[in-house]
């Protein structure tokens, strides 16, 4: 452990509460594409998209966001965008349990090095930063809003408020998928943040301290290095990867990510955090269902949409 | 606790916002405190890099980065031993870049310990010292890396 006088539920339960605030990623990846979507029993058969299902609304988006600015007298450029076995590389559930994803990537790496080194080629920085002020002022404004753009607030469960200013093309195109924008945002925002409420106390669980004290000396027998949490092997993974090639550092990562997810199985970890995630979230999910419930219904809607949209551009 | 804090530039905007929110959500009520975040979330807007800065309210920068940083504390990197554990501010101004538009923030090096997040499109946290990351340890003073993610834990706000 880092802090050797702060208890192991303590510290993890800061990083289970960060890796499962998402919604679905309690553990790499989304166990159950697909699910019906949590205390939507009573409001229709709402499910959660599918990563693909995601990942083709928001490719609709750009597409609609690429017409708007050719209208706006701007050009835009959608990007292929990254797989679900991608973003994978930049998604930190609590632990990670695909253990042919990690024998593959490790933590991926190999891919964020390569979604960076692409980033900065993005055509669109290059175009923006090719505009004059005032067409660059123009240009953003047209993209997602000028300075007048309403700033929408919604207050979360567990406290704080999330702010978000987006206007122009942007706010169009979720327009156009999603129906109202500020009713999705106001949803999306209170049911993908509700584990702050419930996490704290599911680590204390004793059913959780167990998973995880078998996961840990499955590590030790794995690795001979002591991990208290899958969040130890991420910091000590710089350590173990210095001063090596690039090929030496992968297998090392490699290593690690596949002791991380077979230990994740064989302890039942992973299922112990789903299934206490299900018994502590349920009361508080009940209680936001009619956020849940329309959050899912819009995605689903706006996945309608995108599906529609995708076919008429074609 | 965390308590509300305003996104706005100017009084006069908090004004018409009163008038353009719908019913589901709700008015900013407190006065505009970051008036310089907003100057630089609009003058660095779209640009892919997110910006940490040494006081509130985004003054004196600390360091911009379009990539990660898994250890403010040391020489290798855009945040070097000087800007460890000395944010008090912070800004996103990325691009859709697929998905990963995130920044999430950690209390240690190497992604360890507390995280906080703030995503794409919500602007910049004007005052850390109004958010905790979510083990509940303060976050002003105290940030000492940082990576892009497609998701977004612990909003800060």
């Amino acid at each position: 452990m880092r802090a050797g006088s702060t208890s192991i539920a303590t510290v993890t339960g800061a990083v289970l509460a960060g890796a499962i605030a998402v919604g679905t990623m309690i553990v790499g990846p989304a166990a159950e594409p697909g699910r019906p979507a949590a205390g939507s029993s009573s409001a229709g058969p709402a499910r959660e998209l599918t990563e693909a299902e995601r990942s083709r609304v928001e490719q609709a988006e750009q597409r609609l966001i690429r017409r708007c600015m050719a209208d706006a007298g701007f050009r835009y450029w959608v990007l292929a965008p990254l797989s679900p076995e991608e973003l994978r590389a930049f998604a930190h559930p609590f632990v990670r349990n695909d253990v042919s994803w990690a024998r593959e990537h490790g933590y991926g790496g190999l891919i964020q090095r390569k979604f960076f080194t692409l980033k900065k080629r993005d055509p669109n920085l290059a175009y923006r930063n090719r505009l004059s002020r005032a067409e660059r002022a123009r240009y953003l404004t047209a993209l997602n809003g000028g300075p007048d753009t309403p700033v929408r607030s919604v207050r979360l469960p567990a406290g704080g408020s999330i702010r978000s200013a987006v206007g122009g093309c942007e706010l169009e195109a979720r327009r156009k998928l999603y129906g109202d924008p500020e009713t999705y945002f106001h949803a999306d925002k209170i049911a993908t943040n509700l584990t702050p409420l419930y996490v704290p106390r599911l680590v204390r669980d004793k059913r959780f301290t167990t998973a995880l004290g078998a996961w840990s000396d499955c590590m030790r027998r794995a690795t001979g290095r002591a991990y208290a949490d899958p969040d130890a092997v991420q910091t000590d993974l710089p350590k173990r990867t210095e001063g090596l090639s690039g090929a030496e550092a992968h297998a090392v990562e490699v290593e690690l990510a596949v002791a991380e997810s077979t230990c994740a199985q064989k302890s039942a970890l992973a299922r112990t955090v789903e299934r206490l995630d299900r018994e502590y979230g349920a009361p508080v999910r009940k209680r936001y269902s009619e956020e849940i419930s329309t959050s899912a219904r819009m995605r689903l809607a706006a996945l309608t949409a995108a599906n529609r949209t995708i076919s008429s551009s074609n | 606790m965390r308590k509300i804090r305003a996104a706005l530039a100017a009084a006069g905007l908090a004004v018409a916002l009163g008038t353009a929110l719908p019913a589901t959500a709700e008015a900013d009520s407190a006065g505009a405190q970051g008036p310089n975040c907003d100057a630089q979330y609009f003058a660095h807007r779209e640009d892919g890099n997110m910006r940490a800065y040494l006081l509130t309210d985004c003054n004196n920068l600390l360091g911009t980065a379009s990539g990660n940083d898994a250890n403010w504390g040391d020489s290798a990197g855009p945040f070097t031993a000087a800007d460890d554990n000395f944010a008090w501010s912070v800004l996103n101004t990325g691009t859709y870049s697929g998905g990963v538009n995130n920044v999430q923030f950690y209390e240690f090096a190497n992604y360890g310990g507390g995280t906080g997040c703030l995503a794409r499109g919500e602007l910049y946290v004007d005052d850390l010292r109004d958010n905790t990351f979510g083990n509940g340890a303060r976050a002003s003073n105290a940030i000492s890396s940082h990576r892009w993610s497609s998701g977004c834990s612990n909003r800060w706000t």
